[in-house]
């Protein structure tokens, strides 16, 4: 049973913590792509990686100041 | 003090009974609401686990909160983009020619480069150094001889020194007539020290990478 | 004859700091446990740190990948 296993979590304070810091650790990695993917999917073609190459193939020769 | 005069008096000894809450004629005998169906049938531990899920979600969510807080701070001291595209300068070498300075902005200061010609290689390399005021060598100033690369700034007061000037064929600060030879050495003039070396290096035969 | 002793023989266990070795015995698996604890602690606060992201981080299974930063050198200010 799932209850069981989360209650497994709880028994010790070492492993408590563990499970605490550890999935902190894996929240904010998956938060942090989950809301960059949205972000990069919510304004697709404008963002620089789209849009670059229209700007770096013409702008070779003046592009040295 | 009417009551405690009062207390004294055994007339009132009744009415003031009459408070007290350990009296038995006052008690409460109105009847409670039901909130058996407030209260859940889970067993104990079932409630326990809860909480702690809650507790723990609660500073899994802090933790990583904490961490984004002390990451913002800490990345908001280092350098910017635009300070880090500023720090560095290319200057390609090859325009150039043998005995001509230039003259780039470095971080609001001029860099004077010199391409010596073995001539003034060998006048900066013949110099007694005992005699300087600042003892430096001239190998010493330089990654490679042909190319001299120097903050503009006196080491007076802070003017920039015009170059190609002066007695020792090198640069001369105009403001209090400082003169520094084709090492960029002071021989003459109120300036305690020889003019600065930025930090530089030769990315390729090509290109001059200061800072 | 029969010999007495003064007492009965005590003998101490080493201890450093009130610590034995039986008794760090017990200790052991809390400790490691506290240790993972702690080392999960740290890697939460140096997520974002270039030294930890390529050395650790980069080298999980499967999203790994997302610690990995590639840009073109053309977008990167020298």
């Amino acid at each position: 049973m799932v209850c069981n296993y989360i209650a497994s979590l709880f028994r010790r304070n070492s492993i408590y913590v563990a499970t605490i810091f550890g999935g902190a650790f894996a929240f904010q990695a998956f938060f942090n792509y989950g809301v960059t993917s949205w972000y990069e999917n919510h304004n697709k073609g404008k963002l620089w990686k789209d849009v670059k190459g229209k700007f770096v193939e013409g702008a070779d020769s003046e592009d040295d100041e | 003090m009417l009551a405690f005069r009062s207390l004294k008096t055994n007339s009132l000894k009744t009415s003031i009974r009459a408070l007290s809450s350990t009296s038995l004629r006052l008690s409460n005998n109105y009847e409670h609401p039901d909130f058996s169906h407030y209260v859940n049938n889970k067993s104990e531990t079932h409630n326990r686990n809860i909480s702690y899920f809650m507790v723990g979600s609660l500073g899994l969510l802090s933790a990583a909160g904490a961490k984004s807080t002390v990451e913002a701070f800490l990345s908001s001291m280092s350098a910017s983009a635009d300070v880090l595209a500023m720090a560095k300068v290319e200057v390609k070498l090859s325009a150039i020619p043998e005995g001509k300075n230039v003259v780039v902005k470095w971080q609001g200061k001029p860099v004077f480069i010199r391409h010596r010609t073995p001539e003034e290689i060998e006048e900066a390399n013949d110099v007694d150094i005992s005699s300087l005021r600042d003892p430096q060598t001239d190998s010493a100033r330089v990654l490679k001889p042909e190319w001299l690369v120097m903050l503009g700034i006196c080491t007076h007061l802070g003017c920039v020194p015009i170059g190609e000037a002066g007695d020792f064929g090198g640069w001369f600060c105009p403001c209090h007539g400082s003169h520094y030879d084709i090492s960029g050495r002071i021989r003459r003039g109120p300036a305690p020290l020889n003019l600065e070396i930025p930090q530089y290096e030769f990315s390729d035969e090509e290109t001059l990478l200061v800072g | 004859m029969v010999s007495y002793v003064r007492g009965p023989l005590y003998k101490s266990v080493k201890s450093i700091g009130g610590l034995n070795f039986p008794l760090f015995k017990t200790y052991l698996p809390d400790l490691i446990l506290w240790g993972g604890a702690a080392g999960a602690g740290v890697a939460v606060f140096t997520e974002g740190v270039p030294l930890f992201k390529n050395t650790f981080y980069t080298k999980i299974p499967y999203f790994g990948s997302y610690w990995e930063y590639n840009p073109d050198p053309e977008d990167v200010p020298i």
